[in-house]
C-alpha cells in the first residue's frame, strides 16, 4: 500500500550550514505521525520541504506515491497545513475573509462549513474582526480552521498548539484523535514530548537535521524502560543478556540487574530460557520526553 | 487556477487602505492643481495672452489632460503605483502569506501572475480617476470662464485612449517594482530602489545624453520612462504639463508611438519573466 508521505534522503543547505542532514520518514494512512526534535533540530525545514516551500538540496518527497517539488506541487491539494510558528495570515483581513480565501484555493468550502468551522475554533464573534489584533492562540485556531477546511486527506501541523492556553491545547488533543479515528492522517510536528506521547501512534526523533529514531511510540516506551532484575546468578545473567538481540545495556547496580532495550516479558522469558529464574522483575517506565533525552544524547 | 487566485489577489488589494487613500490623493491633488492654475490665471500681474493660454488650459477638452497628465508614469501617477507595488508585493513576505497559495499546490508562476494582473486594476482606477476629476473640474472651469459647456467639442474616444495610454503608461515602472521587491523581499529596499531609479536615473540621464546628440541620446529615448513619456506626447498631455516650463530638451516625438509601445511591454515582460523566475527558486520560509 502507498504511504501518504515519504521521504527518501532529504537533504537541505543553506551556504555552508546544513539544516537537514538525512531524513527518511515514511507516513501511513489514519496514523498520527509525530515529529520530535529541539529548536533548530530542522523539523520547520523539513516540513518547509515537504510542503513546496524550499527546494530540497537532495533526496526525493512523495505524497500519496507522487512525487513533490517545488514546481510540481499538484499533490499538496490534498494535504491542509499549519505551519510556522504562527499561522500565516494578512493582518488587515478578517478570520471570515481568510476562510473564504482558502476555499477559493481549494475549490470549495461553503459558508455553512466556514461557519461551523469558526465556532469549532472558537472563533465566531471574531469572525469579522481583523486577525491582526489577534491573539497568537487565536491566529493558532484560524490557522487549524483553514487547515482543515477542505477535509484534507492529510494534515500537517507544526506547533499547533503554540501560544494556547492549556484548555485550548486539550482541545486541539482531542481534534487530532478524532480526525485520525474518521481516516484523516496527521503529521504532528513539535517540540512539547507529552502532547506528541498522548497523540501520536509513532514518531520520528529528529536532531541535527537527522533522524534519531523512528518507530511505534510504545515501542520506544519499552524498549527504554529499565527492567531491574534479581537474578540467582549474575554472571551468567549477564553473559546470557548480552547475547539477546536488542539488549540495548545490562549493568550491574547492587543486588539487582538492570537492563534496557526489551520489555520484560521477553527478558524473563529469555533468562528463564537459559534456565536463570529471576526472583525479582519490576520495571520503570520512562516517558517520551527520557526516550527522546536518552536517544538525543547517545547521539552526541 | 488562475481565476480563483485573481478572486483572491482582488480581495487582498480591495482590503488595502493605501489603494484607497492613493485614489484620494489623487483627486485632492488634481483639484488643488486646477485651483492653483485657477488663482494664478485670476492674478492682474499675468499678462493677459498668458491667462488666456491657462484657461485654454484648464478648460474642456484640454483640462482633462492636464488632470490625466498628473496621473502619469514620471508625476503622481508613476510614484503612487511605486508605493502600492512595493507593498503589495513586498509585504507578503513579511507576512509569509505566499506560503498559503503554495502550500495549496497552486503554482508560482501562477502567483505572479495573477498578482501582476490584479495590479493593473489600481493603475486603471489612477487614471479614470483623474478622467473623472479631470472632467468635473474643466467643466466647472468651463462654466466659469466661458459660461457654457460645449458638448461637441469633446472627444470621448479619444479621452478614453488618452486615459488607457496614461494607464498603460504606468506598466514599465509597476513591472520594475514587482521585480525588484521579489528580489529583495523589503519594502524599503524595493521603495528606495525604484524611487532612485526614476527619478535620479530617469530624470538625470537622458538630459545628460541629449548633449552628446546624436546615437546617445538616442539612447535615452529607450529608457522605459522616456518610452512612456513618447507614448504620453502623442497624446498631448506631456506637452500640456510642459507649456511654460523648462523641460528638458529630449525629443520626446523621438519614438514611433507604436515602438513605444512595444518598447512598454517588452520591459514590463522581461521584468515580470525575471521576477517570476526568481520567485520559482525563492525559500518562502525566510
Amino acid at each position: 500500500m502507498t504511504s501518504v508521505l515519504e521521504t527518501q534522503h532529504l537533504r537541505k543547505a543553506f551556504g555552508d550550514v546544513l539544516a537537514v542532514a538525512d531524513v527518511s520518514l515514511r507516513v501511513e494512512r489514519g496514523e498520527v505521525f509525530g515529529f520530535l526534535g529541539p529548536n533548530g533540530a530542522g523539523k520547520t525545514t523539513t516540513i518547509g520541504m515537504i510542503l513546496g516551500l524550499i527546494h530540497p538540496t537532495a533526496g526525493e518527497i512523495r505524497l500519496f506515491g507522487e512525487p513533490v517539488t517545488p514546481q510540481r506541487t499538484t499533490p499538496l491539494r490534498r494535504v491542509g497545513s499549519l505551519f510556522g510558528a504562527q499561522a500565516t495570515l494578512i493582518p488587515y483581513l478578517s478570520a471570515y475573509d481568510h476562510l473564504k480565501m482558502t476555499a477559493q484555493l481549494y475549490g470549495g468550502g461553503s459558508a455553512k462549513r466556514i461557519t461551523n468551522l469558526l465556532d469549532q475554533v472558537g472563533l465566531t464573534t471574531a469572525a469579522h474582526r481583523k486577525t491582526g489584533q489577534f491573539s497568537t492562540g487565536m491566529k493558532q485556531r484560524l490557522g487549524l480552521a483553514m487547515a482543515l477546511l477542505h477535509a484534507p486527506e492529510l494534515l500537517i501541523l507544526d506547533e499547533p498548539t503554540n501560544g494556547m492556553d492549556p484548555e485550548g491545547m486539550r482541545e486541539v488533543r482531542n481534534l487530532i484523535r478524532s480526525l485520525a479515528n474518521r481516516g484523516t492522517t496527521v503529521f504532528l510536528s513539535s517540540h512539547l514530548l507529552h502532547e506528541i506521547e498522548q497523540v501520536a501512534d509513532r514518531v520520528a526523533i529528529l536532531n541535527r537535521g537527522q533522524i534519531l529514531a523512528q518507530d511505534r511510540v510504545q515501542t520506544l516506551l519499552a524498549g527504554s524502560s529499565v527492567v531491574r532484575l534479581r537474578v540467582p546468578n549474575m554472571d551468567l545473567a549477564v553473559a546470557s543478556l548480552r547475547l539477546l538481540p536488542g539488549v540495548k545495556t545490562v549493568e550491574r547496580n547492587g543486588t539487582h540487574l538492570e537492563v534496557t532495550g526489551l520489555p520484560s516479558a521477553t527478558i524473563a522469558a529469555h533468562l528463564i530460557q537459559d534456565g536463570i529464574i529471576p526472583s525479582e522483575i519490576t520495571t520503570t517506565q520512562n516517558d517520551l520526553e527520557q526516550v527522546f533525552l536518552q536517544v538525543t544524547h547517545e547521539a552526541v | 487556477m488562475l481565476r480563483s487566485m485573481l478572486q483572491i489577489e482582488r480581495t487582498k488589494l480591495y482590503g488595502r487602505k493605501t489603494l484607497w487613500i492613493e485614489l484620494a490623493l489623487v483627486a485632492v491633488i488634481t483639484v488643488l492643481l486646477f485651483g492653483l492654475i485657477l488663482l494664478v490665471q485670476s492674478l492682474e500681474e499675468v499678462p493677459k495672452a498668458e491667462r488666456e493660454m491657462i484657461a485654454s488650459l484648464l478648460t474642456l477638452p484640454d483640462g482633462v489632460k492636464v488632470s490625466l497628465a498628473l496621473s502619469s508614469n514620471q508625476m503622481l501617477g508613476g510614484l503612487l503605483m511605486i508605493v502600492l507595488v512595493s507593498m503589495v508585493v513586498a509585504q507578503e513576505y513579511t507576512w509569509q502569506s505566499y506560503t498559503l497559495p503554495v502550500r495549496a499546490g497552486i503554482p508560482r508562476l501562477t502567483i505572479v501572475l495573477s498578482k501582476f494582473l490584479m495590479l493593473l486594476i489600481p493603475a486603471l482606477l489612477l487614471a479614470f480617476t483623474a478622467l473623472g476629476i479631470g472632467l468635473i473640474m474643466s467643466a466647472l472651469v468651463t462654466l466659469t470662464v466661458e459660461g457654457q459647456i460645449d458638448v461637441s467639442q469633446i472627444n470621448i474616444v479619444d479621452l478614453l485612449l488618452s486615459t488607457l495610454i496614461t494607464a498603460y503608461s504606468l506598466l514599465p515602472y509597476m513591472a520594475l517594482t514587482f521585480m525588484i521587491a521579489v528580489l529583495t523581499r523589503s519594502l524599503a529596499a524595493s521603495l528606495s530602489v525604484v524611487a532612485g531609479y526614476v527619478f535620479l536615473v530617469e530624470g538625470l540621464v537622458p538630459p545628460l545624453l541629449s548633449l552628446f546628440g546624436g546615437t546617445v541620446a538616442q539612447i535615452a529615448l529607450l529608457m522605459p520612462g522616456q518610452l512612456a513619456n513618447a507614448l504620453l506626447s502623442a497624446t498631448g498631455q506631456m506637452n500640456n504639463m510642459q507649456i511654460g516650463t523648462d523641460a528638458a530638451p529630449v525629443a520626446l516625438d523621438g519614438v514611433d508611438p507604436a515602438a513605444a509601445v512595444i518598447g512598454i511591454a517588452a520591459y514590463t515582460v522581461i521584468f515580470l519573466a525575471v521576477a517570476a523566475l526568481r520567485f520559482q527558486k525563492q525559500d518562502l520560509t525566510a
